[in-house]
């Protein structure tokens, strides 16, 4: 099969360059090629959004991508995170702290079994950051995390807990609402 | 070469199974950062400063994206194993009506061609057949017709990650890969099971004595005829358990017909179907399976939710095979389970890992993708049921329920029979009733195989029989919550089967609250408004309760509790955790006994518990009481020794064995340590209090837990308890000598450490103490079929959209009783996941059977709809966990019955609506449009 | 005459009346499904017939009205007469209608389905819905300038196209595109005046950003479609060589799909006119490969994981391959450049069939990209027309964006 020279940054660190076969999908490319499992596979053609991440785009905007259906080629010379790569770690590789994001899901308890946790914290990490740049009214919020959210794939707890996460931080975080509300 | 010999040590042997000894290894998420939890700084320790905790153990690696789930791990994360990694796939029937006549290798593309081709033939030239749970025909042998559809045919194996996906994407949807020759008549046999239960209340009335019902009487099975359930028709009041039963069972009926004729009888009779539902859970099923030939060691990586009985199974299939001496050592791991919901339990997933690996040269990974799972996973039973339920028009009470249900096991037999019977079992739901005719024959398609999906057949039957209720209340007049009322169960009242639950029922004020909700109290006035304001939607509120069973009759949990010098809490259990927060609930159930919840909770523990030594006979649920009895008198004997893990199981069944251990260890361990160290001769127990840790007697300095642990240690004090239980509706009760004193717990198995260092427990820490005598459970309980039960109720109320059929969920209020929650956000979390997947099996979920249904390979969710967010009222729902009544109530299983009732209430509140009457599920928005616009194509 | 006998005679021509109507309101109820009325005259979410749905113009915004019979915002007060006059004419009762109601086309239906139809409409249960008044530019909102735009460009004596010599079945295919089905009505291009330029009927026309593509007998057949192919197309959305989107999937789900065999036959026969496909010239992957380097990469990158390596597909239950795609084939390259910039909203036609939706490109890939991509796949995959350039897709792109159509991201 043909090959692909890729090289990226993920999760702050340099990949590549590397020879991959150039079918390769970027969620193959993280679990086969780079043994990052973090990201899964829930459906395999871009519906559940378990395998998002997030990408930087030449702008400097963050935007989630799905992984399943977009082979490694997409995100050559891309700045990429994923899940393993929004909590601060110490040397050892232990955790020193979680993102807001991370932290809110954890103590309300947003998810059971965690295979669709890796989307909601891209996706949800992508909001926070676009309403810092242009923060919502709050009577807008929920519709927000609607408009934001709403097509992830959850089984086990029937997405209340993950929403209600993101609308703690974004009421929590100062910038994200509109002055005034 | 590196491999088992080194590794050895790492593994326990549990027990050596048709001369095949079986591993067990540490779950797997020990092997990463996962496995030092606690680790961490302070603000991201588990256990908080509150009354409940912080958040979950797992949570920590599960929002990092550690690795800790089966299908996470690669060859290279696996100590010892070859680094190499193979992947494999199967190919798979999409048609059944012709012969399999062979497979056209030339459709594999160039360069990515396998190593190996498993098919029926290899199978066959090496003895590999599937355990009989399964039945036969793993792989199709050719010139044979498939059994049903996604029936397998061939699984390739390759050495390399891009030659497999080439050849995947080149063959999976190929239709001329495997080749069809003659037109074959269909793949027949009898049905799986049947059941009937059938009861007359005798004079005593609902407490008293029944005339007849299987607990008192037993039960009796049919012939086969022509593939059909035959019953016996000879009646005689004298006679035997059949014969008496088509006695009543004819009197029934003749006396429903005749009082329906007097007009006395009001009668609610009609067809109910559910339909094949997908689990979809998040993670699909994947092995990776290394057979070290020179270890003669067979390891496997799983993502089943029942290791146990996988292990067993498989060293049989293995043992029973050409690699019966290649094949000396079973080594399984298993990690969290992405999602299970029954999928997951009893899969035959494994075996075909298993077996491939066995023809492998590297490690291999045989991971479905999600078209895969939709084409070969278990599915959730269809259920197609004939209903009567006959009411007294004066009284509204109800006088008997009939019903003839077929369930559609699918192309093997898996959990069939017993999810016929549970369905037929819970389809009373809480209602009482003096008199029941049910016949419930789970039958063989061609569809999936369906298995022991989330509801197992409870939710098909009882959401019929709330859809009945309902119609009963609209035919009679009287309000919905009242009918349930004058019909609701007592507890000490028998259930169909003519059992005693044994947990109390609150049905009666769960009712009494939905009736005072301003969402019912308001639901006339709402609509008006609603309507007015809504010209181009109709409103209507709907009300559902059942209750849902839970437990097998056979449930036999372990648990072993122990602490360490400075006092650090670990806990194991046998349970897998599946996503419902068992670890975390099993670590908190500690604190109230041992003064700090578990350190560490290790979860899915296998090997730990040979330190018990127990070993089992014959199967639970048919041994005879002769079988037990003798039995029992040996005090290594157990009716079953590890189970399944089920989400509704943990949490009384795990939860009984833990808090049966902790306390035995804090009266032989902490007690007398606090004793020595208080320097008294006796402390009355009922003085004990913790405070922050501490142990406190008024008078007394306090002694925290590390002071205690300390102790202990030091003076060869219990540091460490393992206890077995087992469960056949009423646990078994043990005698056992501790302290110088004889004490009956509701134990069967017992093992006591002294010492010892390990983080975890280990079996050759613990010496077994032998129990001086037992008793079980009566064999005829086997009979009584389910006798626990949590009641769960959904009051909801919808808009339909008069033009397109959608449904808008506008409010929604659940009511669980759960008897004392342990931890309270899981048990939320739960309530609201059951609420999305119950409206997911209302409204949307839908697979149709055959040619065009999931088993022709081309399901995916771009077609498979579940609830998304915008679909479950997200901002809006509530829900009300009944406070327990006292601390005495025990922990229920709640993670099916969750589900349950908001399907039922959604589709009364779609009558209410719109007028509209559904008895099938899902009533999808394109089957309200053509109800509600029959006059456009 | 008694008021007894009075009533009897009277119930007597009612049943009669009923038992005569009914056959002919379900053969009405049949011919507004071929004539896909439910689609226009029924807002998002609306109940059906109830009209609402607004219709963007160059000259404004207009709204379907309301046919269903209720009396004070329907059509319960029509006669025949003037359901007929409606129809036929597009003059209403109050007025002269916006030719946006196909009146251009419907002037073909004949009487005696105009009657059926009328009995069907008038049996509906009648729904009282207002719908927002039109919006238009002046001087489109006078009323009385329609009498002129129809003296300018309809000739309702403008007989069906010619079907002397044709097969039955042809001719009744003929029927149902040009009369009910109102085929030409998107797929005819238009003159400044927005009229149908009937000397180039079927050739194709741009409409709501999309090609509502040519479907002359000899593009069809030059993009290689069979009866079969056509067939799966017309009544589920989806078949080897395509599937349907934007307004014509919505004309598969209302209309289509609900056609007997027979005139799903017609309607295949007088588009082939009568015909077999050609011999499929097929592109040369080898050579877009080497021309189109980067349009392959991008392929590669942003479009195989659906559609397939080597275009060839997954499965169509999914996603539809690219190799065989009349979106690839066709001479006019627009929709597969609208396709890439927009992507398409997930659609479910019931509970077995839905397609999850395809992601927009229009941030990521630049005209060039998107020039390069479309050339090597129609290069390696269509009839050889590749040459789109950066400033063809730049043109849509603008028009696109214009129009509103690249605001919506369907998702990454």
């Amino acid at each position: 099969m043909a090959g692909l020279s890729v090289s990226m940054e993920i999760n702050g660190r340099a990949v590549g360059p590397m020879e991959v076969p150039e079918y390769t999908s970027m969620l193959d490319f993280l679990q086969e090629y780079l043994n990052l499992t973090g990201t899964k596979l829930g459906c395999g053609i871009g519906v559940c959004r378990a395998c998002e991440v997030i990408v930087e785009g030449d702008d400097g905007e963050l935007r989630t991508l799905r992984t399943c259906i977009n082979n490694v080629g997409r995100f050559n010379g891309k700045k990429i995170t994923t899940v393993e790569g929004h909590a601060q770690r110490n040397a050892d590789g232990d955790i020193e702290s979680l993102s807001p994001v991370q932290e809110a899901f954890l103590r309300h308890f947003s998810f059971q079994c965690g295979w669709c946790t890796p989307g909601f914290v891209n996706a949800a990490t992508v909001l926070i950051e676009q309403l810092k740049k242009s923060p919502v009214a709050k009577d807008e919020v929920e519709a927000t995390i609607d408009g934001a959210l709403g097509k992830h794939i959850c089984r086990c707890t029937g997405y209340v807990r993950y929403f209600h996460a993101v609308r703690d931080v974004i009421e929590s975080t100062p910038g994200l609402l509109k002055e005034g509300d | 070469m590196e491999g088992f010999r080194q590794d050895r040590r790492n593994f326990v042997k549990l027990c050596t199974v048709a001369g095949i000894t079986i591993f067990a290894a540490p779950a797997l998420w020990q092997l990463g950062r996962a496995g030092q939890a606690d680790k961490n700084a302070e603000p991201l320790r588990w256990r908080g400063e509150g009354a409940d905790p912080a958040f979950r153990i797992d949570g920590l690696a599960k929002v990092t994206g550690d690795k800790i789930f089966g299908r996470d791990f690669r060859a290279v994360d696996m100590p010892g194993w070859l680094k190499q990694q193979h992947y494999a796939f199967i190919l798979r029937c999409n048609r059944v009506e012709r012969q399999f006549a062979g497979i056209d290798w030339a459709q594999l593309p160039e360069g990515a061609e396998p190593y190996a081709r498993v098919t029926a033939q290899t199978l066959a030239e090496n003895g590999i057949e599937l355990p009989a749970f399964y039945g036969d025909a793993m792989l199709l042998a050719e010139g044979k017709s498939p059994h049903y559809y996604g029936h397998a045919v061939a699984i390739l194996l390759f050495d390399d990650f891009d030659k497999y996906a080439t050849a995947k994407q080149a063959l999976q949807f190929n239709d001329a890969v495997i080749q069809y020759g003659e037109k074959a008549p269909a793949y027949r046999r009898d049905p799986y099971a049947s059941w009937r239960i059938i009861r007359q209340q005798g004079e005593g009335g609902p407490t008293g004595e029944d005339l007849y019902s299987p607990l008192h009487d037993g039960l009796f099975f049919p012939q086969y005829r022509d593939r059909k359930a035959e019953w016996p028709t000879h009646a005689d009041q004298a006679g035997s358990v059949s014969e008496r039963g088509i006695y009543y069972a004819d009197r029934i009926r003749q006396r429903i017909e005749r009082e329906a004729a007097d007009g006395n009888w009001h009668l609610v009779e009609g067809d109910y179907s559910t339909q094949i539902v997908e689990p979809m859970m998040m993670e699909p099923e994947a092995s990776n399976g290394w057979f070290d030939s020179d270890g003669k060691t067979l390891h496997l990586v799983l993502t089943s939710q029942s290791p146990q009985d996988f292990q067993e199974m498989a060293a049989h299939m293995i043992a029973g095979s050409r690699f019966a001496g290649r094949v000396e050592n079973l080594v399984v791991h298993s990690g969290f389970v992405g999602g299970g919901f029954g999928a997951k339990d009893h899969s035959i997933f494994p075996y075909y890992g298993a077996v491939a690996a066995l023809f492998a040269t590297a490690p291999l990974r045989l991971a479905n993708n999600r078209f895969e799972q939709f084409q070969a996973g278990l599915k959730r039973h269809p259920f197609k049921m004939h209903n009567t339920l006959a009411v007294d028009r004066k009284s509204g009470k109800f006088q008997a329920l009939l019903a003839d249900m077929q369930v559609d096991g699918g192309g093997r037999q898996n959990f069939s029979p017993s999810v016929a019977m549970v369905g037929a079992s819970a389809i009373q739901g809480i209602y009482y009733f003096p008199r029941n005719d049910i016949i419930s024959v789970a039958r063989q398609s061609m569809n999936v195989d369906s298995g022991s999906m989330r509801g197992y057949g409870t939710l098909q039957t009882m959401n019929a029989t709330e859809m009945m209720v309902n119609r009963a209340a609209h035919e009679l007049g009287l309000d919905p919550i009242e009918l349930r009322l004058r019909n609701a169960f007592e507890t000490g009242w028998r259930n169909t089967q003519g059992a005693i639950p044994r947990v109390g029922v609150r049905y009666r004020e769960m009712l009494e609250r939905a009736r005072a909700h301003p969402i019912w109290q308001e639901r006339a006035e709402r609509k008006r408004i609603f309507e007015q304001q809504h010209p181009d939607r109709f409103f209507g509120t709907g009300y559902a309760i059942v209750t849902k069973d839970y437990g097998t009759g056979g449930a036999a949990p372990s648990a072993a509790v122990q602490f360490d010098r400075e006092g650090r809490l670990s806990l194991g259990i046998g349970f897998m955790e599946m996503g419902t927060g068992t670890q975390t609930s099993q670590a908190m159930l500690l604190e109230d006994i041992l003064g700090a919840p578990a350190a560490e909770c290790h979860v899915a523990e296998m090997d730990a518990w040979q330190a018990m030594r127990q070993f089992q006979t014959e199967s639970p649920y048919t041994m005879s009481q002769a079988h037990q009895d003798k039995m029992a008198a040996d005090p290594l004997w157990t009716p079953v020794v590890a189970m399944a893990s089920s989400a509704s199981m943990s949490a009384y069944f795990q939860s009984h064995v833990t808090l049966q251990a902790a306390q035995i260890l804090f009266e032989q361990g902490l007690l007398p340590a606090a004793r020595q160290l208080w320097q008294l001769q006796q402390v009355d127990p009922q003085k004990l209090q913790w405070r922050n840790g501490a142990l406190e007697m008024a008078g007394q300095p306090s002694l925290p837990l590390a002071r205690l642990a300390a102790e202990a240690h030091r003076s060869g004090l219990v540091t460490g308890v393992m206890a077995h239980a087992f469960n056949r509706w009423d646990w078994a009760e043990g005698t056992f000598e501790l302290g110088g004193d004889k004490q009956v717990l509701m134990i069967d198995g017992l093992a006591l450490r002294r010492g010892g260092t390990a983080e975890r427990p280990r079996a050759k820490e613990y010496q077994l103490v032998k129990r001086s005598a037992v008793h079980y459970p009566p064999t005829d309980l086997n009979n009584a079929m389910v006798t626990y039960y949590a009641p769960c109720a959904a009051l909801v109320e919808v808009a339909v959209h008069k033009g397109t059929g959608a449904v808008e969920i506008l409010g929604l209020q659940n009511y669980l009783e759960c008897g004392r929650p342990i931890v309270r956000q899981l048990v939320e979390g739960q309530i609201e996941g059951g609420v999305a997947m119950g409206i997911g099996h209302a409204l949307y979920e839908y697979l149709p059977a055959l040619a065009a249904g999931a088993g022709n390979g081309t399901w995916n969710l771009n077609r498979y709809q579940v609830a998304l967010a915008g679909d479950v009222c997200v901002w809006k729902q509530q829900h009300e966990i009944l406070a327990p009544e006292s601390d005495g109530d025990p922990h229920k299983g709640i993670a099916e019955v969750v589900m349950i009732p908001i399907v039922a209430a959604l589709v009364e509140a779609i009558f209410q609506a719109t007028g509209k009457r559904f008895n099938d599920t899902p009533i999808s928005p394109e089957t309200l449009r053509r109800a509600l616009n029959p006059e456009v194509l | 005459m008694g008021p007894v006998l009075r009533a009897a005679l009277l119930a007597g021509l009612f049943a009669c009346s009923v038992a005569l109507a009914q056959p002919l309101a379900d053969k009405g109820r049949y011919l507004a499904a071929a004539a896909d009325c439910v689609a226009c005259h029924t807002a998002e979410n609306g109940r059906p017939f109830a009209g609402g749905r607004p219709f963007q113009t160059p000259f404004g915004t207009l709204y379907s009205t309301n046919i269903t019979p209720d009396k004070k915002t329907g059509i319960g007060n029509f006669s025949l007469g003037d359901f007929r006059a409606t129809m036929h004419r597009g003059k209403g009762p109050h007025g002269n209608l916006y030719p946006a109601m196909p009146y251009t086309s419907y002037y073909l239906v004949r009487d005696d389905d105009i009657e059926a139809l009328y009995r069907y409409f008038m049996q509906l249960p009648p729904v009282e819905n207002r719908p927002p008044a039109n919006r238009l530019v002046f001087p489109a909102n006078l009323r009385f300038g329609l009498g002129f735009w129809n003296w300018l460009y309809f000739d309702p004596d403008r007989p069906l196209p010619d079907g002397k010599g044709r097969s039955a079945q042809w001719r009744r295919g003929n029927y149902l595109v040009n009369a009910l089905g109102h085929c030409g009505e998107c797929h005819t291009p238009r003159n400044f005046a927005q009229a149908m330029q009937f000397d180039r009927r079927f050739a194709g026309n741009v409409l709501e950003g999309w090609d509502a593509v040519d479907i002359r007998p000899q593009s069809l057949r030059r993009q290689g479609w069979d009866r079969e192919q056509l067939r799966q197309l017309l009544t589920s959305g989806s078949s080897e060589r395509g599937t349907l989107f934007g307004e014509m999937f919505r004309v598969m789900q209302h209309s289509l799909r609900h056609l007997s065999d027979e005139d799903i036959d017609a309607v295949i026969t007088f588009l082939l006119d009568e015909s077999e496909a050609l011999p499929g010239k097929r592109g040369d992957v080898r050579q877009a490969t080497d021309r189109y380097g980067g349009g392959r990469a991008d392929y590669v990158a942003y479009c195989a994981g659906c559609h397939g390596r080597a275009g060839a597909g997954i499965t169509l239950a999914f996603a539809p391959g690219m190799d065989d795609n009349a979106a690839i084939r066709a001479l006019n390259p627009h929709n597969a450049i609208a396709v890439i910039l927009r992507g398409l909203p997930a659609q479910r036609l019931d509970r077995t069939r839905a397609r999850a939706g395809m992601p927009s490109f229009h941030r990521e890939l630049d005209d060039a990209r998107i020039a390069e991509l479309v050339n090597f796949m129609r290069g390696a995959w269509g009839s050889g027309g590749a040459g789109v350039t950066a400033e063809d897709v730049a043109r849509i792109r603008h028009r696109l964006d214009k129009e509103g159509y690249l605001g919506s991201n369907h998702g990454n």
